[in-house]
C-alpha cells in the first residue's frame, strides 16, 4: 500500500501503475445533503404497532366463551362437566366452581356440597389438611390416595376391581336405589366394614362407590370420574346418582384442581400456616433475589447489562452495506447422468443397466476390431471371440446373454466385460 | 454513529463507582456520563460525508491476474480525520487485505485537514465478467477514539475482468504447423483452398511436377511454383450461451468446477488467434434466443481485445438455444462459403430437438464444425466398478455416452465436424481441426 500525504490535485495524483489502462476519475465531494426526519419509515413503524396493539386488543376481549379444562362446569365438550351442572342449576342448587384450594376452603361450609375433580397430579400435604376442615359434605371422584385417607381416616382403600356388575346397587342407600344400574369402573373398599358399598363389581372385591360418616359430614366418594363427564353422564343410572349426591344442598362448591396452585400449602389457618399475598401466592421474604447477594450487586448486573449493549453496538455496526453479486447457476453436467443412475437404483433396473453396458462395451470393441456400425450381433461376437481366443458362447453370454438376476451378478458382468475390453484392446 | 471498543470499556469502568455507591442512581448516572462523552466524541468527529473521493480502476484486466483500485481520499471538512476507509469490491474481485484487520479493502487514515492519501485496494479477480464497485465507506473516530460518525459514499468504479485465455500455450505449437504448411505447399499435391503464391529456383527434392516450364524457359534456370493455403477465408464462431452452457464441468470432489460455456470461451479465444494469423477473417456471436454478443469487422491486431472485451460479459441464459435463429444468424453474417464453428454441447436430448433439424441447412452451403464440452465426471462415472451402486452409475455413463455417439454419428452423417472433448482439450483439439480442414483446403 503506498500512502502519500499532501494536498494533492486529481491530475498530480492520478496514478499510473502496471501500465494498465486507468479510467477517468469520479469525483465525489461531501454526500446527499442531510435528510430530514424519515416520515416514512416512522409511519411503518406506527402502523405495526398499531396492527400489534389491535391484535392485542382482540385477544384480551375475545376471549372464548367456553372452556377446556376437563370436569369443569364451563366445559361442553366430552370431558366437561357443563351438562350436570347446568341441570342442577335449573334445580335451584347454586354452582361455584373454583379452582384453588383456597377459594373452596373459604367458599364451603357445613350444610353444603364441595365436590373434588381429580386433580392433575397431587394435592400438598397443606391442602389436603385445609380441605379436610371443610365442613361441607364432600364428594371425591377418583381421588389420589392421601386425600383419601384424609377424608375418610384410612377407611376406604382403591384398588382396581373392573366393571360394575350388573343386578342394582345392592345396598340401601336412597340416591344409589334410585340409580339402579350405573356405568361405572370399580375399584373401592372399606376396610373395617363401616360405611355403605354400592355396585360391587363383577366377581371381584371392589365396589364403585362409597359412602362414609366422617367428621359429622357424609363423604361420598366415586371411583370413576365419568360419573359427571358429559358424554357419559347419560349413561344408565350415572345421572340420577350424580345429581342425588351433588344436589343434596342448595349450595355447591366445584373444586377443579389446577397443577400450578399453590394456595394453603401450609394448612388451614390456626395451624403453622405462612403469610400470603392478596393473589393467595405465597410470598416469604428470603426468596427475592436481591436479599441472597451481596450488597450492590443488583447495580453491577445493570452495569454489566449496559456494558453488554456497548459491546453490541460497537460489534453490530457493518463498516458500510455488503455488496452483492448475482452468480451463476451451480448445476453439475453430469446431473442428468446422476439422475438416471438413481431411476436405475430405484427401481432395481438391472436389465436396462446391463444392456446399456454390454452395448457400449460393444461398441468401442466394435470400433477397436474394426467392424463397421451396421455389423451385427453375430459378426461381433464372432470378431470378438477370435481376437480374445474365447469361445463363441461364452462372448455371446457376456454380451448377449440373459439379464443378471441380482446386484452381485450385475458387478460381475461389468468386471467380466471390462476384462473381455482389455484382452481385445490387448490384442 | 459508531463505537469502538473503548466505549465498551468505559461502560464497564462503572462497575468501580458503582461498588462505591451501589445504587440504581449511580448507574444511570453513569450510563448518562458515557453517553454525553460518546456525543461529544462523536460531535468532535470529522465529518464523514465532507470527503472527496476519487477511484481509479483499470478499465479490465485478464483473469488470475492482479490489478489494484486506487483511491485519492481528501479530507475536506476542517477537522482532523482519523478512522478508517473501506474500498467496498464484490467478493469475486478478490480484494486483499489491507492495513486494517477485519476484512478486504480496508485502510487506516489519518487526515489533517484539507489533506489528501493514496490508498491502493490489491485485486485479484477470480471470475470473468464486469466487476461493480461498491461505495466507499468513510468512518471517522472522535478524538477520545470512544466513538465517530460513517457514512458510504457512492463512488462508481467498473472493472471488467477478460477471460483468462490459458489456450494461448497451445498458440506456439500451432503457428508453427501453420508455417510448415506453408512450406510444405511446393511439395504438396496441390488443390482445392490452396492457390499460386511465387516462383522460385528449384532445389532437390521439389516435386518435378511443380515445375513451371514457361518460366523456366524466359529464367534460363529451372523454377517451381509454390503454393499457398488459401488465404482471406471466412470463420464465423458461434457460441451457444442457452442453459446447457451454464453446467458445471470438470467438477472434483466438492469442487463445483467452471460452467461450460468458459471452455467454449477458451476454444473460441484459441481458433480466433490462430484464424487471424493465418489471415482468415474471424466474427464471432454468442447466441440463446437473442445475440448476447458480437465481434465483427475486427482483423488484425484489433481482433483478440475486441474479442476478449465481448467475451468477458457473456454469461449463460437460463433458456433453450433457438437453433433456426442460429440459421438466421449465419445467413445474415455469411453470404459465401465459410467455416462455421458451433462451440455447444452434445446433449442428445437438446441436439435431438434443436441442432439435428437445422444442420443440414448450415452444411449445405458451409463447412460446419461443432465442438462440445464433455464432462470428465461422466468418464469418473462410467469407470466405476466398487460397487453395485457405482455399477448403476456407471450403465447410466454407458448409456449417455451412446446416446452422445449417435448424436455425433447424426451430425457426421450431414457433412459436419464433431469435437467432442474435455474442457481443457477442447482449444488445442478444435485448432488441430481447423489446421487439418485449412491442410485439405475444406474451407
Amino acid at each position: 500500500m503506498t500512502i502519500m500525504y499532501g494536498t494533492t490535485s486529481p491530475g498530480a495524483a492520478g496514478p499510473r501503475a502496471g501500465g494498465g489502462p486507468e479510467e477517468g476519475p469520479p469525483v465525489v465531494v461531501g454526500g446527499p445533503a442531510r435528510r430530514g426526519f424519515p416520515w416514512k419509515t416512522a409511519g411503518w413503524v406506527a402502523l405495526v404497532v398499531a396492527a400489534i396493539g389491535l391484535f392485542v386488543f382482540v385477544l384480551a376481549f375475545t376471549r372464548p366463551v367456553g372452556s377446556n379444562v376437563p370436569f369443569s362446569t364451563a366445559n361442553a365438550d366430552d370431558d366437561g362437566g357443563r351438562a350436570l351442572a347446568q341441570v342442577l342449576g335449573d334445580h335451584g342448587v347454586t354452582v361455584h366452581e373454583v379452582h384453588t384450594v383456597r377459594a373452596a376452603f373459604d367458599g364451603a361450609s357445613a350444610g353444603e356440597t364441595l365436590v373434588i375433580t381429580p386433580h392433575p397430579a397431587y394435592f400438598e400435604p397443606g391442602q389436603i389438611e385445609a380441605l379436610t376442615a371443610v365442613g361441607a359434605d364432600v364428594v371425591l371422584l377418583a381421588p389420589d390416595p392421601q386425600l383419601l385417607d384424609s377424608f375418610t381416616d384410612g377407611r376406604v382403600e382403591e384398588w382396581y376391581a373392573g366393571p360394575v356388575a350388573g343386578g342394582g346397587p345392592a345396598c340401601a342407600v336412597p340416591g344409589a336405589r334410585a340409580a339402579q344400574d350405573v356405568r361405572l369402573e370399580a375399584g373401592l373398599t372399606v376396610t373395617d366394614g363401616s360405611g355403605d358399598t354400592c355396585w360391587p363389581a363383577a366377581g371381584a372385591d371392589g365396589f364403585a362407590y362409597v359412602r362414609v360418616r366422617s367428621d359429622d359430614r357424609w363423604v361420598h366418594v366415586i371411583y370413576d370420574p365419568s360419573l359427571i363427564r358429559n358424554d357419559s353422564v347419560l349413561a344408565g343410572g350415572n345421572a340420577a346418582l350424580a345429581l342425588w349426591m351433588l344436589g343434596a344442598h342448595d349450595d355447591l362448591t366445584w373444586l377443579v384442581p389446577d397443577i400450578f396452585d399453590t394456595t394453603m400449602l401450609d394448612g388451614p389457618p390456626g395451624g403453622s400456616g405462612g403469610e400470603d399475598d392478596g393473589a393467595g401466592r405465597p410470598l416469604p421474604p428470603e426468596a427475592s433475589a436481591g436479599s441472597v447477594l451481596p450488597q450492590g450487586a443488583i447495580p453491577v448486573v445493570w452495569v454489566l447489562a449496559l456494558t453488554g449493549l456497548a459491546v453490541a453496538i460497537w460489534r453490530g455496526r457493518r463498516l458500510g452495506p455488503l455488496v452483492t453479486e448475482p452468480l451463476p447457476v451451480l448445476v453439475r453436467s453430469a446431473e442428468t447422468m446422476r439422475g438416471r443412475a438413481r431411476l436405475y437404483r430405484a427401481v432395481r433396473a438391472r436389465g436396462h443397466a446391463a444392456a446399456g453396458l454390454r452395448a457400449s462395451a460393444a461398441h468401442r470393441m466394435a470400433q477397436r476390431l474394426g467392424l463397421a456400425r451396421s455389423a451385427d450381433a453375430t459378426a461381433v461376437t464372432d470378431a470378438v471371440a477370435a481376437a480374445t481366443h474365447r469361445s463363441t458362447e461364452q462372448v455371446a453370454h457376456l454380451l448377449y446373454g440373459p439379464p443378471p438376476a441380482d446386484d452381485g451378478e450385475l458387478t460381475e458382468l461389468a468386471r467380466s466385460l471390462d476384462n473381455l475390453e482389455s484382452e481385445v484392446h490387448r490384442s | 454513529m459508531v463505537l469502538t471498543w473503548r466505549a465498551a470499556v468505559l461502560m464497564a469502568a462503572g462497575v468501580i463507582p458503582v461498588l462505591l455507591w451501589p445504587t440504581g442512581g449511580t448507574v444511570v448516572a453513569w450510563a448518562l456520563l458515557v453517553v454525553v462523552v460518546c456525543a461529544a466524541d462523536v460531535a468532535l468527529a470529522a465529518s464523514a460525508r465532507r470527503v472527496e473521493v476519487q477511484r481509479y480502476v483499470p478499465s479490465s484486466v485478464r483473469l488470475g491476474e492482479r490489478t489494484a483500485s486506487r483511491l485519492v481520499v481528501r479530507n475536506v471538512s476542517e477537522r482532523r480525520l482519523r478512522g478508517v476507509v473501506r474500498d467496498a469490491w464484490p467478493p469475486s474481485a478478490g480484494a486483499g487485505e489491507a492495513s486494517v484487520g477485519g476484512g478486504p479493502g480496508r485502510h487506516a487514515v489519518d487526515l489533517p485537514d484539507l489533506e489528501a492519501v493514496r490508498l491502493t485496494t490489491t485485486l485479484r479477480p477470480v471470475r470473468r465478467g464486469d466487476r461493480p464497485a461498491g461505495g466507499v465507506t468513510v468512518r471517522t473516530i472522535g478524538p477520545l477514539g470512544i466513538a465517530g460518525r460513517q457514512h458510504t459514499l457512492p463512488v462508481p468504479g467498473r472493472l471488467r475482468v477478460l477471460p483468462e485465455f490459458a489456450s494461448r500455450k497451445h498458440l506456439p505449437s500451432r503457428m508453427a504447423r501453420l508455417r510448415e504448411l506453408d512450406g510444405r505447399a511446393a511439395v504438396q499435391v496441390r488443390g482445392e483452398g490452396t492457390e499460386f503464391d511465387s516462383l522460385r529456383e528449384y532445389v532437390v527434392g521439389d516435386d518435378v511436377r511443380s515445375i513451371d516450364w514457361r518460366a523456366t524457359a524466359r529464367r534460363g534456370d529451372v523454377v517451381v511454383r509454390t503454393w499457398r493455403p488459401e488465404r482471406d477465408r471466412r470463420v464465423l464462431i458461434v457460441l451457444d450461451t442457452g442453459r446447457t452452457s451454464a453446467a458445471r464441468v470438470g467438477a472434483v470432489g466438492s469442487q463445483i468446477g467452471a460452467p461450460r460455456l468458459d471452455a467454449s470461451i477458451e476454444a473460441a479465444l484459441l481458433l480466433s488467434a490462430l484464424a487471424s494469423r493465418a489471415g482468415d477473417r474471424v466474427e464471432l456471436v454468442a447466441y440463446d434466443r437473442a445475440v448476447r454478443a458480437r465481434v465483427q469487422g475486427a482483423a488484425g491486431p484489433r481482433l483478440m481485445p475486441a474479442m476478449a472485451e465481448s467475451l468477458s460479459v457473456v454469461a449463460p441464459v437460463l433458456l433453450e438455444t433457438d437453433w433456426p435463429g442460429v440459421v438466421g444468424q449465419v445467413r445474415e453474417r455469411m453470404s459465401q462459403r465459410a467455416l462455421v464453428v458451433l462451440l455447444t454441447t452434445l446433449d442428445p436430448a437438446a441436439v435431438e430437438n434443436g441442432l439435428l433439424g437445422v444442420v443440414d441447412q448450415l452444411t449445405r452451403e458451409h463447412q460446419v464444425v461443432v465442438a462440445s464440452v464433455a464432462d470428465e465426471e461422466v468418464a469418473r462415472m462410467a469407470a466405476g466398478r466398487e460397487s453395485s451402486w457405482e455399477v448403476y452409475d456407471a450403465a447410466a455413463a454407458a448409456r449417455g455416452n451412446l446416446e452422445r455417439g449417435a448424436a455425433t454419428t447424426m451430425l457426421r452423417r450431414y457433412g459436419a465436424e464433431v469435437i467432442d472433448a474435455l474442457p481443457d482439450d477442447l482449444a488445442p483439439r478444435l485448432a488441430d481441426t481447423y489446421l487439418a480442414l485449412k491442410a485439405a483446403g475444406r474451407l
